[in-house]
C-alpha cells in the first residue's frame, strides 16, 4: 500500500537495475522477472515494473529498503519511505478504531 | 502510550529527536535515526520507542524529556508524561 502511494516518487528516484542483484539474491525476483523489467524502454517504466513485482511480494518493500541501505547512495529515500509507511500504518489503526467504536 | 501518541502525530518523533538533540549528548546520528525509522516495518514496531530507548541509554531524564515536549508545544504528550511520572 505504501509502495503504491509512493509510486510516482519512487519511479523518479529509483534505478531498477541497481537493485536486481540484491533482490535476486533474496529470491524476490527471478531471472525472468529481471529480464522482463530490462526489456522496458525507459528507466521510469523499468522502475514501474519493478514496483509491480515488489507489490506482489509481502517481503518486497522490506527487501527494497534493505537494498537501498546497502547502496548507501540514496539514504534520503529511506526517511521518505519509512515516514509514508508510518502514515499508512496510522491510518489503518485509525480505521480499525473507527470500526470497533461504531 | 507516549509512543503511540508521538507515532501518530505530525509533530512526532522526528521533531522530538531534533529538539532533544540540541543537547550534545542526546544528539542522534543519521544512522541512529534511520534505525529508529526502520522499526516501523516491524508489526509492533514504533520509531518513537526506538528513540526513547536511545535517549534512555544516555541517561536522559524524564524531566529533560518533558522539557523537550514543552518546547515542542505538544501539550497532549506533556500531560501524558507528567501524569505517568
Amino acid at each position: 500500500q505504501a509502495l503504491e502511494r509512493m509510486r510516482p516518487y519512487l519511479c523518479d528516484k529509483i534505478i531498477a537495475e541497481r537493485h536486481f542483484d540484491y533482490l535476486r539474491s533474496k529470491k524476490i525476483l527471478t531471472r525472468e522477472d529481471a529480464e522482463e523489467i530490462s526489456s522496458r524502454s525507459s528507466s521510469r517504466k523499468r522502475t514501474g515494473k519493478l514496483l509491480d513485482y515488489l507489490a506482489e511480494n509481502p517481503k518486497g518493500l522490506d527487501a527494497l529498503i534493505e537494498s537501498i541501505r546497502r547502496e548507501k547512495t540514496q539514504n534520503f529515500l529511506l526517511q521518505k519511505i519509512t515516514d509514508v509507511v508510518l502514515k499508512v500504518k496510522n491510518e489503518k489503526l485509525e480505521s480499525l478504531k473507527g470500526l470497533s467504536c461504531s | 502510550q507516549l509512543c503511540q501518541l508521538l507515532d501518530t502525530t505530525g509533530q512526532g518523533w522526528r521533531r522530538l529527536a531534533e529538539v532533544a538533540g540540541l543537547e550534545k549528548r542526546f544528539k542522534c546520528s543519521a544512522e541512529e535515526l534511520e534505525l529508529c525509522s526502520l522499526r516501523v516495518l516491524e508489526p509492533q514496531g514504533s520509531p518513537t520507542q526506538g528513540l526513547l530507548q536511545l535517549l534512555a541509554e544516555r541517561d536522559c531524564t524524564l524531566g529533560y524529556l518533558l522539557g523537550c515536549l514543552q518546547r515542542m508545544g505538544h501539550t497532549q504528550a506533556c500531560q501524558l508524561l507528567s501524569s505517568a511520572a
